[in-house]
């Protein structure tokens, strides 16, 4: 039972990415297909007394499309839906605040070939653990 | 020695409060000024022991039922314990006198309570406070 796990599990409440696809911090780039998805837990701090206090921790998550950069702010959109308090591994997420999407610059690579489309969304998540 | 945060918590009215941010206990003793007229050096006295206490908390009506119960009664201090570390604590008696609560676009409620002390508090357990047993 982990803050990473938890947010791991919530994703998985989404139909739009496979389980597979969705890993901390970077892509599958072996084994991986697109669309794909990377959280990451930038922050955890406490907010209160305790031994099991109020914690929050602050999430990015990026959707990653080689369709289209619609493809990747629509299962964003998902992404922020699936954003949401409940119970997740045993950890009760109790307020989410913040969370926003917005779609990052396209890039291309040295061949000029286009990367992954990537949708960034960040969220705060309130949980006692 | 320093103690952490993961070991405090504030009890009102026997009930230990859930998501509580922050809690703040001051204690005031206001120096009276005795100087009598010519004299060349200011004498004073103690004056009378005020303790109020500000707790944030992310409110939730339920867990701070207690608090909100006193401040719509208003007539009955009760008993509360801020606990640093076990064994060092400062209790005492106290109304409920403030509540302000917020809540903003894209982020979780808060509120703040303020409390006034009844009477003496206790520090530790083991300081006896000047009037900690009024006169009748």
């Amino acid at each position: 039972m982990s803050i990473y796990t938890a947010v791991k599990v919530m994703l998985q409440t989404m139909s739009t990415v496979a389980d597979a696809d969705i890993t901390y911090g970077q892509r599958n780039q072996t084994s991986a297909t697109f669309p794909c998805l990377t959280y990451l837990v930038d922050s955890i701090e406490d907010l209160s007394l305790g031994s099991t206090p109020l914690r929050k921790c602050t999430l990015t998550i990026k959707v990653y499309s080689l369709v289209s950069a619609l493809e990747a702010v629509t299962i964003s959109a998902d992404v922020v839906t699936a954003v949401a308090t409940g119970t997740f591994d045993s950890i009760v997420f109790q307020g989410v605040a913040q969370v926003a999407s917005i779609l990052d610059e396209p890039t291309s690579g040295d061949g000029e070939e286009t990367n992954p489309f990537i949708c960034t969304t960040t969220a705060q998540i309130y949980y006692q653990a | 020695m320093a103690s952490t945060s993961s070991v405090a918590s504030f009890t009102y009215n026997s009930v230990t409060h859930a998501a509580v941010g922050s809690c703040a206990i001051s204690s005031q003793r206001p120096v009276i000024d005795v100087t009598y007229i010519g004299s060349y050096n200011t004498y004073s006295a103690a004056g009378l022991l005020s303790t109020a206490l500000t707790l944030d908390v992310f409110i939730d009506c339920t867990s701070h039922l207690t608090l909100l119960t006193n401040l719509a009664d208003a007539e009955i201090p009760r008993a509360f314990t801020v606990t640093f570390v076990a064994g060092d604590t400062i209790t005492g008696t106290a109304y409920v006198t403030g509540f302000d609560a917020s809540i903003v676009s894209g982020d979780v409620s808060r509120a703040s309570f303020t409390l006034v002390c009844d009477g003496a508090p206790t520090f530790d357990g083991n300081v006896a406070v000047k009037g900690g047993s009024e006169p009748a």
